[in-house]
């Protein structure tokens, strides 16, 4: 497996996610929330280091519902498997904002300010999907040379992919793929972490990914979805 | 004399220093503490959530104004000893087994904390026995249980099914909160309750303690 560990600098957090995360939509925080988001990704910045990495297997088989990887079959479903028929291989990846993080966000809890935690817990959740896209945009930088493109980045627990499926994902990855574990409801510890696939090779196309790739009632995304569309 | 429109305004406001500052005077002039909380603290949360249900207000917002609240409530609860309306109800709280995910159920615990509940936060990963337990150790009113997956918000009926087996069924409500949850999903597996935010939770424990 392959291992970075990039500056937290060097991570691009997108503000609009974090103000989403905060329940915002798309409207933007009054000015001191603002600053007091600016003044938190300061303070996490003196504690935060994430990291990501990624194992490139080839695709042995692809069927209607599952992927055959390194032996095993991992079920992704029906909407997520399509998006792998022309993977040559997949990188297997994790992407995490880290344990020292995930340590100060539990003694931010214990010291009770809910809103401080609220907004961390935003930030946390975005550090992890900045570092995923940092990820990306290494393993892109990685396999072009060899004339490989690359996929969109696919999650269990989303899209019908069952988050059970995590077990099959990690026994493909050495053992505490950038310190993370997994629980026996395939949980990630740091909590704050993203795993996951993405497709490689010639032919791949990464596409506009969003909830329009599946209805799902009981997923929260397209519950937001829905208010939005309810509300305007 | 005390402007205790300034109270309403900075629990509205979520202004935590205003909000004591300003209690603290009222209560020194002799203010009646009842007085204080249900004409001017309860209106003031009752606002921001109005305004929050209409889309004027966000999460923050309600944060900082159940801080403020509670920071007020901290001053005059003392004062109300003895009083039947020191307490809203007892509410034990927690992520049930299997789930680490926690910030959505926080959210509600400070919720029902400011505006007047007393709330034991059992944490992530609660099992049946837990909540139980600690439903016996504080008699509590109501449970209240988050989870973010759908795998594991199936957990919950086996709390419900363990309340029925110690006998708890009717003495204490069971409420149900969490992105993957539906009303459908909370009717189904016997809860009393269910609601989509954290302002709606408190008004829904305000509803379960009175039916």
């Amino acid at each position: 497996m392959v291992v970075f560990n990039p500056l937290f600098s060097d991570i691009s957090l997108d503000l609009k996610e974090i103000y989403r995360g905060m329940g915002y939509g798309d409207a933007k925080p009054e000015e001191n929330i603002r600053q007091y988001v600016a003044e938190m990704i300061a303070r996490i910045g003196e504690v935060c280091e994430p990291c990501f990495g990624y194992e490139i297997l080839p695709v042995e088989s692809v069927g209607t519902h599952d992927l055959k990887i390194g032996g095993r079959t991992m079920v992704t479903g029906s909407i997520i498997t399509p998006f792998f028929r022309k993977a040559e291989s997949v990188a297997l990846f994790v992407a995490t904002a880290g344990h020292r993080f995930d340590e100060w966000l539990h003694r931010l809890r214990s010291e009770g300010d809910i809103m401080e935690e609220f907004v961390a817990d935003a930030i946390g959740s975005e550090i992890a999907e900045a570092t995923a896209r940092k990820m990306s945009e290494q393993l892109a930088a990685d396999v072009g040379p060899k004339g490989m493109k690359i996929g969109n980045s696919y999650s269990p627990g989303y899209c019908g992919w069952h988050v059970n499926q995590q077990q099959v994902l990690f026994a493909l990855l050495p053992e505490k793929p950038c310190g993370v574990t997994l629980n026996a409801s395939s949980l990630m510890t740091p909590i704050k972490s993203v795993s996951g696939l993405i497709a490689v090779g010639p032919e791949v196309e990464s596409t506009p990914y969003g909830c329009a790739l599946c209805g799902r009632a009981d997923c929260y995304k397209n519950r937001l979805k829905q208010k939005k569309q309810t509300e305007s | 004399m005390t402007d205790l429109h300034a109270l309403y305004e900075a629990i509205l406001g979520g202004k935590l220093e205003p909000a004591v500052e300003v209690t603290n005077q009222a209560i020194a002039e002799g203010i009646e503490p009842q007085k204080i909380i249900n004409e001017y603290m309860i209106p003031a949360m009752e606002e921001i959530g109005a305004r929050f249900e209409a889309g004027q207000a966000f999460v923050p917002n309600l944060l900082m104004s159940a801080r403020a609240m509670k920071g007020s409530l901290d001053i005059v609860k003392p004062l109300l000893r003895g009083d039947s309306t020191t307490t809203v109800g007892k509410v034990v709280i927690g992520t049930v087994k299997g789930d680490l995910h926690d910030i959505g159920k926080n959210l509600v615990a400070s919720m029902l904390e400011g505006c007047g509940f007393e709330v034991i936060n059992l944490g992530v990963d609660v099992s049946s026995d837990k909540f139980i337990e600690a439903v016996k150790a504080n008699n509590a009113n109501i449970i209240c249980m988050s989870a973010l997956l759908t795998t594991t918000m199936n957990y919950m009926k086996e709390v419900i099914a363990a309340v029925e087996a110690a006998q708890l069924k009717g003495k204490v409500k069971v409420m149900v909160g969490g992105a993957p949850l539906t009303e459908g999903f909370a009717r189904s597996i016997g809860a009393d309750g269910y609601s989509s935010n954290a302002n709606a939770a408190v008004a829904l424990a305000r509803n379960l303690m009175e039916s």
